[in-house]
């Protein structure tokens, strides 16, 4: 039985595919024309791929523009795959060399990985070469070369550019984490060449460097710019990369020259496998290419509808896809260490031999990796300082497309009768943690200690849909919008998220009319949780309360004169973190009163006119997913009813029954 | 040849009653023990959604209630235990029934006490023989392997070896489950339990055969019926055919003894 599936998805996945590729297999990927303004760097790179020893050796000629008010007298260049160099590097110290479920102490010479500039002068012929020197400003550990700087012989004065020209070797570790080589001659090469870091201001509004060394638990940050790269490598190989393909030159020797062009972007990274198929598809006209391995090709319509719903969502939700294409590579097995990657046109995904649909985490990630393309690649924020603005919006987004698309309660996982919606798993990933209190999400990914996705993606993404609960949905998406078109290409940071935000509130209707920088301050500098509980529901007897009281005596009459009663209702936050939220009372006679608690009080005590109440709901409509238990968030006079007692009798049996089938098949 | 069947089958009322009535029996223990144990939540909207076995809600419920988890593993075990010791007494005392033609409950419980120590020892050697093929092969499999990520190019061999073994104590399982019924038949002519795997064999192909058409038939009304009980509006519909299910599992087992004794 279990064959079918198996086949059907099989011939499925041939029949679409190669539809696809015969139909629109001649289109081209159109190039982005580059918003020059925005872009500081630009990369000609030309690079040759020796599989033998692991190692690629590029020539790479960099301009690049000082847009800053300073004079600069050196540059520092990211050199991260020197982090895989040796156990002492600041990626791996620590790590006792055991990483991901790799052991690094018995590495042969080959399985390390590195990085060199063997040569680098100025355009005009002054050798630079000595002036370069590792730095390692974040911890002071000598052993680190993951950052390099190079100091300029001549100043370089505002406004102007320097070009260099630079030969440099990158010999690919085994893959530990991202970048390296697997078997079958598999390479992911990223943070493969020499980059600058980002001249800019930072929190105080001081202009400096910024050029972390390269930390577990962060990724990338670098300007905008224009690459143009030729790869020269053996035929045999199919290859990825960022960008577009502008031309194929065969060559002597069974090798060929691919260049392509990537404009406008934040890095540039590709894939080299020989025993990658090849798919390409469109949405409307940027061009889908695929990279499977032929075990996986079953996932590959599942993987392109994703892609595409992502895309419709985003465009729709967000902006226009700023790029003209977009690489999906999906590893083999013996890569995974290199999956669920995201790069400017580039994302690796992750998938398993025949996994079955009701479980789409297939769906999920890449949705999520090719959200990225928004909040990464596009709105570049600095992943490192502060991840939670680019994997708490992608969270959020892969939330809401995977719910869209694929049903809120079943869009994770639809299998055998068990459900979960991503959005519900997201919640769960940030309550279910530990300790959801721990520590404030807006800070550096190196001092994260604990549950880092839980923090940084799952609370973030919740927290981000309480904001959108209290806006609204329409303000919400158009402040959004308005954040996509001010802040693309460029590097927004905290302070700008959030002036974009109050901004946007001056201007526009919004649901509640709350402290917004104070929500955020809350969630994002806070620490701690949010677990309001309805403490008990009242009716207090005023038969001894007869009279006028204070000066308003209408009121008091009124009180009198209906039901000689009062409702009185106790609210407690359990957690620590007091954020408004909204109370429902519904009487039976089909009157409510909604309340809205902003007083970031932690205790309410509630007074309302008696009636004959129905039920009394906290966060009726889910605005305060933060809630770390939604089950004490609501009180009602009503007991189950018979039918819903059969009904939970009919689900328990129903279980029950396929268990004990299952035991009086074995006995 | 059916209707023979169908008529020995509905002889045989008083024993699916019974046998009927003990699964019911296990579903209500996870019913009240579901009641009881979400009983806090009587006035929490949250209770009406424990039905649709609400993810966020049981896992909300759990994290504020960390004792739960604990009494069901520990009132799960217990139940099983109990199932399988209670489901091996009866199968001894269905099968003699139903060879000599005798329907009483009374015989049921004498047969069932009288075969009940080989019928658990032939139930624990399956659970022990399986334990040993899926140690046995786990072992030799790293032994060559290594590491299976470096060994293989895909983990194709890897999802195919699962499904052998699963495959495997499949077939072990059919073995013992023949075994069992022979066991019954020969012991009253004086043989021993080896004798009864032997015969086994011969049988193989009957009793796998069986096996797959009643574990069809099954699965096709499980499907129907439940969806027709999840569309139905009535609950007591729904109900009925969880009902029905039960029920028509157990009639299944029954004609399956009754075959397989021709
Ligand atoms: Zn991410």
């Amino acid at each position: 039985m279990s064959l079918y599936p198996i086949i059907n998805s099989f011939c499925f996945c041939t029949i679409i595919l190669s539809w696809s590729v015969g139909l629109r297999g001649q289109q081209l990927c159109i190039q982005n024309v580059t918003n020059q303004a925005s872009v500081i760097s630009n990369y000609h790179i030309s690079v040759e791929l020796f599989p033998k020893d692991k190692k690629a050796y590029g020539t790479q000629s960099l301009s690049w523009k000082n847009t800053s008010p300073d004079t600069i007298r050196e540059i520092p260049f990211y050199m991260y795959l020197n982090a895989f160099k040796n156990l002492q590097s600041s990626y791996l110290k620590g790590s006792g060399g055991e990483i991901f479920g790799r052991t690094l102490t018995n590495n042969s010479k080959k399985e390390w990985g590195w990085i060199e500039i063997s040569k680098i002068k100025t355009n005009k012929g002054v050798d630079l070469t000595d002036e370069l020197r590792y730095i390692q400003l974040n911890d002071g550990n000598i052993h680190d070369q993951s950052v390099i700087q190079l100091k300029l012989k001549e100043e370089l004065l505002p406004g102007d550019s320097i070009s260099l020209q630079m030969e440099f070797e990158a010999k690919l570790p085994y893959i530990i984490s991202r970048a390296g080589y697997s078997k079958n001659d598999y390479f992911f090469f990223n943070h493969w060449y020499p980059q600058p870091g980002v001249y800019e201001k930072d929190k105080n509004g001081d202009w400096g460097w910024n050029c972390h060394q390269f930390f577990r638990g962060t990724e990338f940050y670098a300007d905008f710019g224009d690459y143009l790269v030729d790869i020269t490598i053996d035929r045999r190989f199919v290859v990825g990369a960022s960008g577009c393909m502008l031309d194929r030159i065969d060559l002597p020797n069974n090798k060929v020259r691919y260049s392509y062009q990537a404009n406008n972007v934040i890095d540039f990274a590709w894939i080299a496998y020989p025993l990658f198929e090849e798919y390409t598809d469109f949405y409307k006209d940027i061009q889908i290419k695929m990279l499977i391995p032929e075990e996986h090709c079953m996932m590959a319509p599942r993987y392109l509808e994703a892609v595409k719903h992502a895309f419709e969502y985003l465009e729709e939700h967000v902006g226009p896809y700023p790029y003209p294409s977009i690489t999906i590579c999906d590893p083999p097995m013996h890569a995974l260490r290199s999956g669920l990657m995201e790069y400017p046109m580039l994302i690796t995904c992750g998938s398993f031999y025949n996994f079955p649909e009701g479980i789409r985490t297939i769906e999920s990630l890449v949705i999520h990796e090719f959200t990225h393309m928004y909040f990464m690649a596009t709105i570049a924020t600095n992943e490192k300082e502060e991840a939670w603005m680019d994997e708490g919006f992608v969270t959020f987004y892969e939330d809401k497309i995977m719910d869209h698309y694929y049903g809120k309660k079943s869009s994770l996982i639809d299998f055998y009768g068990l459900k979960s919606g991503n959005s519900e798993n997201t919640r769960l990933e940030y309550t279910t943690m530990n300790n959801p209190s721990e520590g404030t999400i807006a800070r550096p990914g190196w001092e994260i200690k604990g549950d880092y996705k839980g923090l940084i993606y799952a609370k973030t993404a919740t927290m981000l849909r309480s904001l959108e609960g209290y806006m609204g949905k329409e303000s919400f998406e158009q402040m959004i919008k308005s954040y996509y078109i001010a802040w693309k290409f460029k590097h927004p940071k905290e302070a700008d998220f959030r002036s974009h935000l109050q901004q946007h509130i001056r201007d526009h209707v919004v649901d509640y009319d709350i402290n917004y920088d104070r929500f955020l301050d809350e969630c994002l500098h806070g620490v701690g949780q949010v677990d309001y509980r309805i403490d008990y529901v009242r009716y207090l007897d005023l038969e001894d309360k007869k009279g006028v009281y204070g000066d308003d005596e209408d009121k008091a009459y009124q009180y009198l004169a209906t039901n000689q009663k009062e409702l009185h209702i106790g609210i407690t936050n359990l957690g620590t973190l007091n954020l408004p939220v909204e109370l429902l009372c519904t009487y039976v006679e089909g009157r409510d009163t909604l309340l809205f608690l902003d007083q970031w009080q932690q205790e309410y005590h509630i007074q309302l006119p008696a009636g004959n109440i129905e039920k009394i709901e906290l966060d009726p409509q889910l605005k305060l997913p933060l809630d770390v238990n939604l089950n004490n968030n609501s009180f009602t006079i009503d007991h189950p009813t018979v039918s819903e007692n059969i009904e939970l009798f009919n689900k328990t049996s129903k279980l029950t029954s396929t268990f004990v089938d299952l035991l009086s098949w074995l006995f | 040849m059916i209707r023979a069947n169908t008529y020995k089958i509905i002889n045989h009322w008083r024993q699916i009653l019974f046998l009927y009535l003990l699964q019911l029996l296990t579903s209500l223990s996870f019913f009240y023990m579901t009641i009881e144990s979400f009983s806090s939540l009587q006035n929490s909207k949250a209770f009406s959604s424990i039905h649709m076995l609400d993810r966020t809600v049981i896992s909300d419920f759990v994290k504020a209630n960390p004792s739960v988890l604990g009494l069901y593993q520990e009132v799960f075990l217990i139940v099983v235990l109990l199932y399988i010791i209670v489901h091996t007494f009866i199968n001894a005392g269905v099968l003699k029934s139903l060879q000599n033609g005798e329907y009483s409950i009374r015989d049921l419980f004498r047969h069932g006490a009288m075969y009940f120590w080989k019928f658990l020892l032939i139930n624990l050697s399956y659970g022990a023989i399986v334990l040993l093929i899926t140690g046995l092969s786990f072992l030799v499999f790293f032994t060559i392997v290594g590491d299976p990520i470096i060994y293989f190019d895909t983990e194709k061999p890897l999802v195919h070896w699962v499904l052998s073994l699963l495959f495997l104590s499949m077939l072990v399982l059919v073995l013992f489950w023949g075994a069992s019924l022979n066991v019954k038949i020969r012991i009253l002519k004086g043989n021993k339990v080896v004798h009864a795997f032997r015969l086994m064999f011969r049988k193989i192909g009957k009793v796998v055969g069986l096996i797959a058409f009643y574990a069809m038939i099954l699965i096709v009304i499980k499907q129907g019926l439940y969806h027709l009980g999840d569309l139905c509006s009535n609950l007591y519909v729904a109900f009925l055919c969880t009902q029905l299910v039960l029920g028509f599992s157990i009639l299944l087992r029954f004609d399956f003894y009754n075959r397989l004794l021709k």
